[in-house]
Parts: C-alpha cells; structure tokens; sequence
C-alpha cells in the first residue's frame, strides 16, 4: 500500500503535456464558438430573443417529460419503489451484502433533523460512509481512505443519480430537487474546480455534464425548499433515502467495483484467459471459466470431450492430462465459456495447483467415478476447495456440479440399454445409478440436486450429457456473478492500473487535501489517497 | 471344560499359528471378491467375520474355529495420513504374504504402491502377490469374459482389449519399482458375483491360486492349496481346511510346552465335532464306535470301544501317536491330521448310506500326506504372544 513511485513519473509530465495539448487544440476552437455566439447575439441585440426562445423550449420539454413520467408512474406509489430501493445489488461480495444490511439498519433509525442542514446531512453522509467503509476494510486503521481517486468521482455520480430517481418517484418537485448532488457535490467542489483544470480529462469529462454551472443556482434554492417544508415524515423518509444512497455508492466505492465500467468489464480478459484464448484462437471478451476437476482416472477428460462435442482432450487409461487445459465450449444458452481440464489428483500434493486454478474459475464441475468407492481424496480436495472459498468473502462461491461417471461400470455390468429413469428406478442399473449417486453426494457434500450421473467414456455414446448441459445452464446466472467479482479483482490487480492510477494520482492528491479539510478529525498520518491491492 | 470354552480356545490356538495374507487395496477394490471366492465364504459370513485387529485393519479367520489361513484387510488405504507401520507390525512374525489388490482401470495407485513399498523395504523376503481386478471394465460394452483365459503368460494375448491391456502393463510398471528379493507376481482376475452376467464368476481363479501358491513360503502354500476355492470340490475342500486348521493347532500343542488346556485329545475332539457339523450329521455311540473299529481294530481301541465318547476319544490320539515315528509335534499333526480325514470319509458313506470299506487305506494315505506337509513345513515353533 504505497502511493505509486515518484521516479516513475518522470517520463509521464511530457506525455500527459502532449495529451493536454491535443485535447486543448481540438477543444479550444469548439469552445471558442460560445463567447463568439454570445457576443454576435448581443451586438444584434438578439439575446432576450434567444432567451426566450431557449426558455420555450425548456418549458415545453419539461411539460412533455412531466406528463409522460407521471403516466409512466402515479405520484404516491413511492411503496414499491422503497423496496426497490432497499434490494441490494446482485453482483455485490457476501461482505458487501453484510455492509448493506448494516446500513439499512442504520437508515431506518436516522432522525429526521440530520438532514435540516447542509452540514448536518454531510456528517450523516460521512458517518454512512464511515459505517460502510469499516465493514468492507475492518482490516485497515484508516478504511475511509481505501479507494481510488477516480472512484470518488464516480461514486458523485452514482450517488447523485440513485438519490435523484428516489426523489423524483416520491416527491412532489421532485424532478427538479437533487439533494445528494448537491451535497455531494458541496463536498467535493474543490476536487471538481481542480479537475476541472484539466487534471484528470479523461474521468472529470462525465461530471461535468449532469453538473453544469447554470443548473447550480436552482439547485440551491430547491434545497433550502425541501428544508423549508419541515414535515417531519418528508425528512425522515429523504433521510433514510440519503443514507442508502450514500451507502450504495460508498459500498460500490469501497468495494472497488466502481473502479471499473461496464464497458471496461466486458472488455476485460484476465491473464489466464488470454492465454487460454490465444490457445483456441479466440478473441471473446471474458468467458465463463468452468473447472473440471476430479481423481485420476474418474473420466474428466472424456467427460471434456463430450461437453466440448469433439475430440480435443486426450483420453487414456493411464494419466493422460499432465497439466490444466482449456477448451472452449459452444453451446446453446451458454455464454462464451472454457471448460478447464485439470491434472487427475494423486494424493493431497495436486491441491495447492488446484485451489490456485480454482480461484479463477466461475464454476467446479466435480468429476468422480461411480464405480471406484475410494472417495478420501475427493472429499479432502473439496473441503479445501470450500474452505478456500469460504476464506474469501469478496468473492462469490463458484456453483459446483458433481458428476457420476463410469455409470456404466455399475451392476449389472454387461447390460448397457440407456435410458435409464431415475424416477421410477425398477431396473437393477437405474436402483444401482440411483444408490451410487446417494452414496456420492453423502460423501462429498453435493445435493440431490447438483449430481448428474453420466456416461462418457468407452465405445458407446456419451449419455446423460445433454441432462448435464441442463444443469450448467441453470447455473450460468449464479456463475456470471462469480465471473463479474473475478473480473473485477482481476482488473483491480492488474499492472494497467498502475499506469491509469499514476494519471490520475496529483489530481488524487488535491482531492485528499480537500477531503482532508472537510473531515472533522483527520487520521493522523494516514497516506491520503491509496489504491487498494 | 464347557464345548463353548474348548472351541473359543483351540481357535484361539489354531489363530496363533496361522498364516497371514494381507491384503492392501483401496476401497471396493476386490478384497472382499478374494476373500470370498478364495473361502466360499458367502459375504454375509465375511461381513460378520470381519474383526477389527489394528487401528487401520480388520482381519477374517478362516475357517473361523479354527484358523488355518487369517486375512487381513487394510481400511484406512487412501485415507490422509495411513501409516503402514502398525499394520505392519501385526503381520511380523507371522508366516505371510502380501495381496496388492488394483483394480485394472484404476491407474491412481500411489498410496497401495506406497504400502507395499513400505512392507518390502522392511522386510526384502515378503512375497507380494498384485491382483489386477474387476478386467470387465476395460472391455467393450456388453462383452464377456475373453475365453481360454488370455493373461496365464505375461500380456501377450491378442485378445486383451488394448487399452485394459496398457492399464495392465502401466500397473505392473508401478509395482516393478518396489525393493525387495522376489519381483512381485501378477494376477488378472475379476469376481463377480454369480448373478452379474459374467461367466465363470471366478474368472482368473485359477491363477490367482497358482501365483500365490509359486510365491508363498511352505506354511501359507499347504493352507492355500486347502481352501475352499483353490480347486474342485469345494465341501471337501472346506472340510479339510477345517481339518488342517486343528491339524496345525495339534502340532503345535505338542511341538510346545504349553501347559494350556487345549491338549492334543481336546483338539481332536473338538475337530470331530467340526467335521460331523461340516456333514450336517452327529456323533453317536454306536456310529463312533464304528468309525473305531473300522479305523484300526487295534485291541487297544476294541477294548477302548466301550468306555464313553469322550474317554474314547482321547485313546484316539494315543493310538495315531503310537504308530507315528516321527516326532511328537509332527506325529500330533499327521495323525490328527489322518483322523480328520478318515472320519470325514466316514461320515460321507455313512451319509450316502455306505460302507466305509476304504477307512483304513484312507487314514493311512492321510498319514503319508501329513507327514510329508509336516517335514515341508519344516515343523517349527510359532512365535508366543501375537495374540490380536
């Protein structure tokens, strides 16, 4: 945890002089176009014209826009849109789940009269931070400070947006009442007036548009509105209202998952993946990573062939896959995915390379033979699987699947006559199928539900395949939400941050100095702005 | 002494001088398969006569009352942290073989090698046997056993499947590395049970038994050719493995000092009893005073005919001692061993309703076998203590 390096820098002033330069020439003479305009209307004493005319077209706007928002949804249905407003996020960690429910406590407890003033409301916001930011951070003597520059300012953002939506759905002028902004953005004035300088273009380019200067005045005077209302229900519903908002963002903020879009995530590929990718010829943003793990021999990569519908992984009767493989798997209502072949596990020395290539992957397809019963090593390597999982609250469990192959090596051995119905089992293979699946799932952990008998290796085709597909599928949901936290700790950890960071570290540091002046009691020597590792 | 207390000790007895195979093999790997064809035990009887002797194994006395052949089955094989050590020193001092079982398609045998390996670096001489099991699951679907059995010479027969055939070569690989005198030999085998589909049930019996027979030392070898399962005729077999097992226990009654109350007359009684039991028929006084007088017409005993069962029983032995010149362990032996077998012929014609005209040829012939087994065995003393 350390500021990035002075010396590094050095290079970076002429680069970004260069930068700035060139956003200046293409800027300056677009700019340049409104003082001209301006003074051309005033010489033709056209101003109060244009005035007018603007002011025409704002009305009637806004009347169209208010008709059809009221339409679209009836003035005191704010009910449902409060409970909307208290769901979490799915794509959040456990432990950002856990911060979430601190704070709605929190909300529905706060008084009213935190929010009467400009400065009572922005100690209600920095306590709701605080709450957040020591959930997400117990480790650290300083939570408050672990995020990003840029996350600040994104997170102006997000909690100026999700306050405003509040208020528009439950209050009467509400449209045009944007508290949090407001506050928010009282609070960071000084930042904005540095970044609008041109410290960071690229991040400040999005505040500057929902914060325009001419909107500033009559935000300011509908704040002293709402104050001036006084019901004390009003205030206490925007106060609660508040501190979610605030909480979100700062749950977003201190989470990390504000440091990266939606657009930088889609086109994000972690390492491995790329590397995997480059293998099979595949330029795919992040696919589903599916691991298939399991004991020598249990049938892993016949099982990879039949899912992958082709003969790529090699088959033997002896260990025939000495490394982790990847092959990319098509099928329908999967999105892109690499189904990840794993050595065969020989005893508990496979188990570091497994939980380290577990850590990447969005879902643990769990091969075990249904004919071999010596399931310790299964049952070992899957309690350290979980125990790495459980181990890790900002990052959600991969969805397991355990299946039962070599079904056809059960009693009565010579008979193979698929299908076989499991729900009604009166053939002696299907009782058998059924007793060995009961015995598995007993022993390692897995419901009725996660188990899929199959069939993949030998002469005859692979059966049952098409049941596991089913059951990948429906997992895909829960698997997405692991890829969406992986991705994120990816890019979080990636060098391309380092280098995005440094840009953006002097703005960071004017920032710091303007929270710092803000904060009542300063952390003593805390380093101001730090990104988190 | 009660019935119930002489049997509890001539096994007892019997347990302490019979040979050990043990069995190292993962879960579901066939032990019991082994077992079970080997002793025609049903599973039912192995299940109850499984006892727990280590930590870590179990061990199965057969024939249960009085043991000529005791297996032991390692359990925790596999598990984390299985020390071979203690199971180890269970089967010291015992006459011993060791049975590595694998099934053929399983090629992830780390901790079975790794025990055998343990066993053979502590001690060079133990012969290891490796049973390769359940074959049918590297044949192509829905086929059969292949018929004449291709594994006899090494893994030349073009029959064998080739991927079974490398799973095979691979395991035999793993178990070629392992310390010791004697290289391990090899057995494909797979017991089925009679309703799978699978004919013979036993397939590869038979060189199962050869490869344990060729590699066990001369104590295991006479019990092995004795079991049930080892050839034809499985109720006689069973019979005269029970017969050898107070046989043995005889022997040794008289090889040692031991002033124990299982005596030679104890034991013979007790084997008597056994092997009408065997016949599902019951000693009376006519019908043993019969045995007697068709066994030897010695005065002794037609004197010896009148007194009661037991008393008459005891004058047995005195008689096979008599005729015995050889030692009295090895005399104690081959005469029990010669009355088991005679009283069994017995009981057969009597049970068919015969004559037991050939009684006496019978007997002596036992005899002659006895002897020799006897000298084979190099009639030694069993080590004291040992007792699980």
């Amino acid at each position: 945890m350390s500021r990035p390096p002075r010396p590094k820098a050095a290079p970076k002033p002429t680069r970004t002089l260069q930068l700035m330069l060139l956003v200046a020439a293409l800027l300056i003479p677009t700019a340049s176009l409104i003082p001209f305009g301006g003074l051309w209307l005033w010489q033709h004493g056209l101003v109060i014209y244009w005035a007018a005319a603007s002011c025409t077209v704002v009305a009637a706007i806004f009347l169209v826009a208010r008709r059809l928002l009221t339409r679209a949804a009836p003035a005191r249905e704010a009910q449902p849109g409060e409970v909307a407003e208290a769901a979490g996020d799915q794509a959040w960690t456990p432990r950002q789940d856990e911060a979430w429910q601190d704070v709605l406590a929190f909300a529905s407890t706060v008084e009213p009269q935190r929010l009467s003033s400009r400065d009572a409301a922005q100690s209600l916001a920095l306590e709701t931070v605080e709450l957040v930011a020591r959930r997400l951070h117990p480790e650290r003597t300083d939570p408050l400070l672990q995020f990003t520059v840029p996350e600040a300012l994104a997170v102006i953002e997000r909690a100026s947006s999700g306050m405003r939506s509040f208020v528009i759905r439950t209050f009467p002028l509400g449209d045009r009442i944007t508290v949090a902004q407001l506050m928010w953005l009282y609070r960071w004035r000084g930042a904005l007036q540095l970044a609008e300088k041109g410290f960071d273009l690229w991040r400040v380019m999005r505040l500057i548009n929902p914060l325009s200067a001419a909107t500033q005045e009559v935000r300011e005077r509908m704040t002293r509105q709402v104050v001036d209302m006084g019901r004390q229900h009003v205030t206490q519903r925007l106060a609660s209202a508040f501190v979610r908002e605030v909480c979100r963002a700062a749950i977003d903020l201190y989470g990390g998952n504000l440091r990266v879009t939606a657009a930088e995530l889609s086109a994000h590929v972690t390492a491995a993946s790329r590397a995997d990718l480059a293998q099979a010829e595949s330029r795919d943003a992040e696919p589903l990573r599916i691991l298939v793990a399991g004991q020598t021999g249990a049938g892993k990569s016949s099982l990879v062939n039949a899912l992958a519908n082709a003969v790529e992984a090699r088959v033997d009767a002896l260990p025939a896959t000495p490394r982790f493989t990847a092959y990319k798997l098509t099928h329908e209502g999967l999105p892109a995915a690499l189904l990840i072949d794993s050595p065969g596990l020989a005893g508990s020395g496979g188990f570091d390379a497994l939980i380290r290539n577990a850590a990447n992957v969005d879902m643990v397809l769990w091969v075990s033979s249904a004919s071999r019963a010596a399931r310790e090593l299964d049952r070992q390597a899957l309690a350290a699987l979980r125990e790495h999982f459980a181990g890790e609250p900002n990052r959600r469990h991969p969805p397991m699947l355990l299946a039962l192959t070599h079904i056809d090596a059960l009693r009565p051995f010579t008979e193979w006559e698929p299908p076989y119905d499991l729900t009604q089992a009166s053939r002696a293979k299907s009782q058998a199928i059924l007793g060995a699946m009961e015995a598995a799932a007993e022993e390692l952990g897995f419901g009725a539900a996660e188990i899929v008998p199959v069939r993949a290796n030998g002469a005859a085709p692979p059966y049952n395949i098409d049941a596991l597909w089913a059951k990948i599928i429906d997992l895909v949901p829960d698997a997405q939400r692991a890829r969406l936290l992986r991705t994120l700790s990816d890019i979080r950890n990636a060098p391309a941050w380092s280098t995005l960071w440094s840009q953006a570290a002097n703005a960071g540091r004017v920032i710091k100095d303007t929270f710092m002046r803000r904060k009542s009691q300063p952390p003593e020597g805390s380093d101001p702005v730090k990104p988190r590792s | 002494m009660s019935d119930a207390a002489t049997t509890a000790a001539v096994a007892d007895r019997a347990r302490t001088l019979a040979p050990l195979v043990w069995l190292i093999g993962k879960v579901q790997s066939g032990k019991t398969s082994i077992i079970r064809t080997l002793t025609k035990a049903s599973d039912a009887e192995i299940g109850a006569g499984l006892r727990a002797c280590t930590r870590t194994a179990r061990i199965f006395d057969f024939p249960a009352e009085a043991p000529i052949i005791r297996f032991l089955d390692t359990r925790g094989l596999g598990e984390a942290a299985y020390d071979p050590a203690e199971d180890m020193a269970f089967c010291e001092d015992r006459a011993h073989l060791v049975l590595a079982v694998v099934k053929a398609l399983d090629a992830e045998q780390g901790a079975v090698v790794e025990a055998v390996h343990a066993a053979r670096q502590r001690y060079t001489d133990w012969p290891v046997v490796v049973a390769q099991t359940c074959l049918h699951e590297g044949y192509a679907p829905g086929a059969g056993h292949m018929l004449p059995y291709p594994f006899a010479d090494g893994l030349a027969g073009s029959a064998v499947p080739g991927l079974l055939a490398r799973a095979l070569e691979h395991q035999r690989t793993l178990f070629g590395k392992i310390p010791g005198r004697a290289p391990p030999t090899f057995a494909a085998i797979d017991f089925t049970q009679p309703g799978d589909g699978l004919e013979p049930p036993d397939y590869g019996r038979e060189a199962l038994t050869a490869a344990l027979v060729a590699a066990a030392p001369a104590a295991v070898r006479a019990a092995l050719t004795e079991l049930p399962g080892a050839g034809a005729e499985t109720d006689a077999r069973s019979v005269n493995a029970h017969i050898l097992g107070y046989s043995v226990a005889a022997g040794a009654s008289d090889a040692l000092p031991i002033a124990g109350v299982v005596t030679v007359p104890v034991l013979q009684a007790a084997m008597l009893r056994q092997v009408a039991k065997l016949h599902g028929m019951q000693w009376d006084r006519r019908s043993y005073a019969e045995f007697v007088a068709a066994l030897g017409a010695g005065t002794l005993l037609r004197t010896a005919s009148t007194f009661g069962i037991r008393q008459l029983v005891k004058l047995v032995p005195v008689y096979g001692q008599t005729v015995g010149a050889a030692t009295a362990a090895a005399a104690s032996f081959a005469a029990t061993y010669a009355i088991g077998r005679a009283a069994s012929y017995y009981l057969t014609q009597r049970r068919r309703g015969r004559a037991a005209d050939h009684l006496a040829e019978v007997y002596g012939e036992a005899l002659r076998g006895a002897f020799g087994m006897a000298a084979e065995r190099a009639w030694r003393a069993p080590a004291a203590g040992g007792q699980p």
